[in-house]
């Protein structure tokens, strides 16, 4: 008699799991709507927008979609493990290129999206730089999402005050320096700790020195070389000339990005040299002055003075997602760069696309006006753009960066050293990693 | 009188039944253990003699390549280095600063509460916040530190303490001296209460000074505390991560890299997990040996 009671007890759970799943009990309910795990970085004042914009295709579309915002530094630890496990997100939007998502694509935990580029048509309508920027060998594993710009921003107003002259030149720069620090004013914002701001500078200067042509040549084709002098003279403007010219703070390497960004935002630094994406904080925080943006002006020697732009943020889609949900995917990345969508990321969001935006009515600031105005020149072919280096670089080649311009700043190491390594870390990288599009 | 047969059981069935009641208390912890400490560690064993990039499906069995790798890569040595002076003034100066602060807090002065709380306070704080409290008082625009060297005329000594080569190294350190005082602070004044007042008084009739009654009676009586406390000290020297993690990442340019945050760059940053195991268990091999021998070594002098 007691052995009956544990048949008995599964037989009833059995029969109110039944009764508790409703009628749709022992077959596939097809109205169930696909769930979807985004895992994002916006972190920033952008957030409630892209709530906005992942809602609205969830709810046109039968999708559940669960958003997961991490930011940059925790996806990169957490990611890997996430995508392997089979418990990470269907879609995250991460850093393009090689550097940070070859691994992945090696290891074939996120899916080439070619196929869905061709039947959605993403080419007609992403520019081809975006493209070939999210490629990693000869297949495009991410939607590029956002496009970045790197040059300097002026504090227009306080220049003005100052009676100073916006340098053009680098030795017009190094004067300025001197003028600046000599009105009370610290020129530059540069900080460097812990050491990832000096990629931007880096990209500036070298894609002055080389140009835009053969910067390409270098990342795409390894034609060319980071021990050339023309990369020891990219090296010694900034990190070398500008610190002796006391064009920024002696303690750079000791100050953090966000001490830099509060030295431009109060009015006592000049000059800020990083990428399109602080436009909003600026925006926000600098009302009461005129900013403008501007080439880094070219070093002695140089080819031209130039735009350094890469892909900033990219969708990214798991290998480990269901064909439902692969197909949801496909569906909702194309979405994401609809011109509708286009225009709610460029005036709710702040960001800049790799596709022909129509501004009209979305009321941007002239800054922001002004950066777009230089993408859409380069996408019609009047501007040529540089590249932003460390995104299509080898993990190591960016660590001979961060470190090695350190010590550059510090003066414990020479121009001649830090190319020679970053040399030798392009060639190690470069034979182990994946590399970018050819 | 009538007599039962006992049955007849194996030593096994025996000790079965007389611990059983033992293992199954014992059980749940024992699985915990295995589960997040023994089988990781032999895991790690493993991916140290792999290529993995920790990512990959496949993890390529490389031998003892790693191993070979570590004599040759310079970036270790100088971790070790670096490991080697947070280790020793990261236990002596602990030590040297909460042994005192502990006697003299011994006889329970006024402000006896006051003082024990805030000296322990550190210790109660998240590594993370203590890093970040000790950023902004380096920090070179509005930190304490330098403001506090320009108001008394010491401009010439100001500078950017994390992003100078020479010193970070020193800055961050100083930052977890702060927080290990605390600890050492609470183990010696726990060990002076068992220390022996008539021992004291003894001394003092017998003309020893506060110096001499300090060395030569109240430091030996504490003898175990101090190997406690320094073994401890060792081993999270060896294992240090936290500080130098959140205030400079390792930099500038290498000169505060410790073993743990090389590991974890060559893990997470260089996506070389194989390698990172390889140097994750040197570091065990290190702090346990070295720990092993400190105590030994005391033992042999106390014998």
């Amino acid at each position: 008699m007691q052995r009956r009671f544990p048949v008995l007890s599964l037989g009833l759970i059995l029969v109110l799991l039944a009764v508790a799943a409703g009628p749709g009990f022992g077959r596939a309910r097809a109205q169930d709507p696909v769930e979807l795990l985004i895992w994002d970085q916006f972190t920033g004042p952008e957030t409630e927008a892209v709530d906005a914009i992942y809602q609205e295709f969830a709810e046109a579309n039968n999708v559940t979609i669960t958003r997961e915002v991490i930011d940059a530094d925790q996806m990169r630890q957490t990611l890997n493990t996430a995508l392997a496990s089979g418990t990470g997100p269907d879609l995250v939007v991460s850093d393009a290129g090689p550097a940070y998502a070859g691994l992945l694509a090696d290891a074939g935990l996120i899916v080439p999206l070619d196929d869905l580029a061709a039947e959605y048509g993403w080419a007609d309508r992403i520019a081809p730089a975006a493209i070939q920027g999210a490629t990693i060998g000869d297949q495009l594993y991410s939607l590029p999402l956002t496009i970045d710009l790197i040059g300097v921003y002026v504090n227009q107003t306080l220049m003005d005050e100052a009676g100073l002259a916006v340098p053009t030149t680098f030795a017009e720069l190094l004067t300025f320096c001197g003028a600046a620090a000599e009105a009370g004013y610290i020129p530059f914002a540069f900080a460097n700790n812990p050491g990832w701001q000096a990629f931007h500078q880096f990209a500036m200067t070298s894609n002055d020195m080389i140009g835009p042509d053969a910067m390409q040549a270098l990342l795409f084709e390894n034609r060319g070389r980071w021990d050339s002098p023309e990369m020891v003279t990219a090296i010694k403007s900034y990190f070398v000339d500008m610190r002796e010219a006391g064009c920024f703070s002696d303690d750079a390497n000791a100050l953090t990005y966000d001490d830099g960004n509060g030295l431009f935002f109060a009015g006592d630094a000049l000059m800020h040299s990083t990428g399109s994406w602080l436009v909003r904080d600026i925006n926000a925080n600098m009302t009461d002055f005129e900013v403008t943006m501007m080439p880094f002006p070219a070093p002695d020697g140089a080819a031209g003075s130039y735009w350094s732009s890469g892909v900033g943020s990219a969708f990214y889609l798991s290998a480990g997602s269901s064909p439902e949900q692969q197909d949801a995917a496909g569906r909702f990345l194309d979405y994401v760069v609809s011109p509708e969508t286009a225009q709610r990321w460029v005036g709710e969001a702040g960001f800049y696309l790799p596709l022909e935006v129509d501004t009209t009515g979305l009321g941007v600031t002239p800054l922001f006006q002004s950066v777009l105005d230089v993408l859409e020149s380069a996408a019609n072919g009047e501007t040529e753009l540089g590249y932003n280096v460390d995104v299509l670089a080898p993990p190591g080649f960016n660590d001979a960066m961060q470190n090695g311009f350190q010590a550059v700043l510090a003066g414990d190491k020479t121009p001649e050293q830090q190319a020679a390594d970053l040399q030798a870390a392009w060639d190690e990288g470069f034979q182990s990693e994946a590399t970018p599009a050819a | 009188m009538l007599t039962y047969p006992t049955p007849h059981r194996s030593p096994l069935a025996r000790h079965w039944a007389r611990y059983r009641a033992g293992y199954a208390f014992v059980a749940p912890a024992l699985l915990l253990y295995s589960v997040f400490m023994v089988y990781p560690f032999f895991q790690s064993v493993y991916l140290g003699f792999t290529d993995w990039n920790g990512a990959d499906p496949v993890k390529r069995w490389v031998g003892l390549a790693n191993y070979r790798r570590l004599a040759s890569d310079d970036l270790l040595w100088t971790a070790l280095r670096h490991n080697l002076v947070w280790v020793v003034l990261g236990t002596v100066a602990p030590i040297a600063i909460g042994l005192p602060l502990a006697t003299l807090l011994w006889s329970r002065p006024r402000g006896f509460t006051l003082f024990r709380t805030a000296f322990f306070l550190p210790q109660v704080l998240s590594p993370v916040v203590i890093a970040i409290v000790w950023s902004w008082v380096y920090n070179p625009i509005f930190g304490i530190l330098n403001q506090g060297l320009d108001a008394v005329g010491l401009e010439n000594v100001s500078r950017g303490w994390l992003g100078d080569p020479d010193v970070a190294l020193y800055a961050v350190l100083a930052a977890s001296v702060w927080a290990e005082v605390g600890f050492v602070f609470v183990l010696f004044l726990a060990g002076l209460q068992g220390v022996s007042r008539d021992l004291l008084e003894a001394a003092t009739l017998d003309g020893a000074g506060r110096w001499r009654r300090f060395r030569d009676v109240t430091v030996p009586q504490l003898a175990n505390v101090v190997n406690v406390a320094t073994a401890l000290l060792l081993i999270g020297g060896f294992s240090a991560f936290d500080l130098v993690f959140v205030m400079t990442g390792g930099g500038p340019a290498n000169a505060t890299d410790l073993i743990a945050t090389y590991t974890f760059t060559e893990a997470f940053t260089q996506n070389r997990a194989g390698y990172a195991a390889a140097l994750s268990l040197v570091m065990t091999a290190i702090s346990l040996v070295t720990s092993v021998v400190f105590i030994r070594l005391r033992e042999r002098g106390e014998s």
